[in-house]
């Protein structure tokens, strides 16, 4: 499997896309979730608002999150 | 649910640009936006939305249409809105399912929705003969002095998902009668329920001759609200929406010298005193921490309880929650449906891992019910050590938190203690107490209220709170001057040329 998120992905598109992203960011500290619903902004620029020193690392993280959901919910069907 | 569509005119495909009956603006380029109900999982019916051709197509029309709407007399303006609010009438039913269809509140709640609606329809007629200016006494002998509201322009409305369509009308029936033109960018969960309005919408206008007054552009955020807030044809942008983007709306409109009415996030408490009558407290804080399953602005996010009687409310409130029946929110006897979207099923998980992590204990709830769908989840309650961080936050889900008090001045303390300054309440029978709490030493919310909750507001009142709430007004009272320029003129009916102050000047 390939990556699937980037710094530059709109934060309204991951959370669309990929909703399990909003919980994995929530526990690290950054919310793409606000009244219900995502921010504008993309996600690098909330990681940078949100003080995250190493973004590429965490989306590195947040990609092999996705992978590993997406393969546990195939193994489960 | 087709026979709900059809009612309302909607397709599989819909158009998402839109300035009146004969003017529906497609684009190739744009992209499709599929609206699922969050009950079933289930696509509902799809948008085509706005692009950079098709929001200009709609902004012209608006700014066109502004020329010769605020040459319509008010109160003829006003009839317009009368008829807006007949046609409501017509439809309060379908469009109030659309309503739980498209966003998953109960269906009375729908259906209340829409009368809210007709309400503010109502309301913004008798305004349309109101829109008084002051005269005032001048220090110059033989001048008047006074001062007149005048219309403001093509306006931007964006709002949010959980009032799909009520939070338009305050805004838009408001405008429309102050003579300003609305184009609208709602929530991307809930487009459908913005283009059935815009079909009863386009009827009302084609009845009066009238186009480019009532306008949609349907779009992401990024985009098209990027696009909304930084258009300096948009005098004013009323944003209903989270504080970090009513942030970022407020900081792009103000750098064009715009202006914003801004209705933000909300962490709304109830504080119960001892002398409280706990029946009634019980019945409040279950309709305002579960009703519309956590996700109105104004929510009971935290109850402030006196010691002395916090283990007999925890106790009722619990059991007040056992008795909410959580299904399909079209069906009857059903009080909670499902959240709006996984995300914010995500997003409520990992506060209430939060939560314990700062000593909070789930006294009721906190599972997902998948068994019902992927987006239903249990109304939960959390007793909180502390007013930790995880409660100065504002989760958009069904979580209550509860915390305890020794006297009013801390519960007040307590109270005020959060960033935002939406909604409060109070439940006490002393006198004392009350006024104490609706005193400047006590809440600081645009909303404060004794022996009931913290939603449910009226449109007769001002609507909005203060600090992180954003101090935007919008509904009843004197809201409509947000919609409205003010202008002073002083008139001389004398042949001479006296100088304010008394100043003399090359006499």
């Amino acid at each position: 499997m390939h990556v699937k998120v980037s710094l530059d992905t709109p934060v309204e598109e991951l959370a669309e896309q990929f909703p399990e992203a909003v919980g994995f960011l929530s526990r690290r500290g950054v919310r793409c979730i606000r009244c219900g619903e995502p921010l504008w902004c993309t996600v690098g620029e909330l990681l940078r608002e949100d003080g995250i020193e190493n973004p590429q690392l965490l989306i590195n993280e947040l990609n092999e999150h996705i992978i590993k959901k997406k393969e546990q919910e195939g193994a489960s069907e | 649910m087709k026979k709900i569509l059809d009612k309302l005119n909607i397709k599989d495909v819909n158009i998402g640009a839109c300035s009146g009956e004969k003017a529906w603006f497609e684009d190739p380029k744009g992209q499709e936006l599929v609206s699922y109900n969050p009950a079933t999982g289930e696509p509902i019916a799809k948008v085509i939305q706005a692009t950079d051709k098709t929001y200009e197509q709609v902004i012209e029309q608006a700014v066109l249409a502004f020329k010769t709407w605020r040459m319509t007399p008010a109160p003829q303006r006003g009839l317009v809105v009368r008829d807006l609010g007949e046609a409501l009438r017509e439809l309060k039913e379908p469009l109030g399912e659309l309503v739980t269809l498209e966003m998953g509140k109960i269906r009375a709640e729908g259906i209340g929705e829409v009368q809210e609606m007709i309400d503010i329809c109502d309301f913004a007629v008798g305004l349309s003969r109101q829109l008084y200016g002051l005269s005032m006494h001048s220090e110059r002998p033989a001048h008047r002095m006074f001062e007149q509201w005048h219309p403001l322009g093509a306006i931007g409305v964006i709002s949010a998902f959980n009032f799909p369509v009520a939070v338009w009308s305050w805004n838009a029936a408001i405008a429309a009668v102050c003579g300003d033109p609305v184009v609208w960018k709602p929530s991307s969960d809930t487009p459908l329920t913005a283009v059935a309005v815009q079909h009863v919408c386009n009827r009302v206008m084609a009845d009066h001759g009238l186009h480019g007054i009532f306008n949609i552009t349907i779009g992401r955020g990024a985009v098209v609200g990027e696009r909304m807030i930084n258009d300096d044809q948009i005098p004013l942008v009323s944003f209903t929406g989270s504080t970090q983007m009513g942030r970022r709306v407020s900081e792009a409109v103000a750098k064009r010298f715009g202006r914003t009415i801004l209705e933000l996030g909300g962490n709304n408490a109830v504080i119960v005193a001892e002398d409280a009558d706990l029946d009634m407290a019980v019945r409040t804080i279950l309709f305002g921490a579960v009703g519309t399953a956590g996700q109105r602005c104004t929510t009971t996010r935290r109850i402030i309880m006196q010691k002395s009687i916090a283990s007999e409310l925890t106790e009722r409130i619990i059991q007040g929650y056992k008795q909410v029946n959580i299904g399909n929110p079209l069906e009857e006897g059903i009080l909670m449906g499902p959240l709006v979207t996984k995300a914010a099923v995500e997003d409520m998980m990992a506060a209430l891992e939060k939560a314990q992590e700062q000593g909070g204990e789930v006294v009721y709830g906190g599972n997902r019910l998948e068994k019902l769908g992927e987006q239903f989840v249990e109304p939960t309650i959390v007793k909180m050590p502390a007013q930790t961080e995880i409660v100065h936050n504002e989760t958009f889900a069904p979580i209550l938190y509860l915390m305890e008090y020794g006297d009013i001045e801390e519960a007040i303390q307590l109270h005020n203690e959060v960033p935002q300054g939406l909604s409060s309440a109070i439940f006490t029978t002393n006198l004392l107490t009350a006024e104490k709490f609706l005193s400047h030493e006590g809440s600081d919310c645009g909303i404060a209220n004794v022996n009931i909750g913290t939603s449910g507001a009226e449109i007769g009142g001002a609507f909005g709170g203060e600090k992180e709430t954003g101090g935007g007004r919008e509904s009843g009272s004197d809201a409509w001057k947000g919609y409205m320029r003010r202008q002073t003129n002083t008139v001389n009916w004398s042949k001479e040329l006296p100088l304010a102050q008394g100043i003399k000047f090359g006499d």
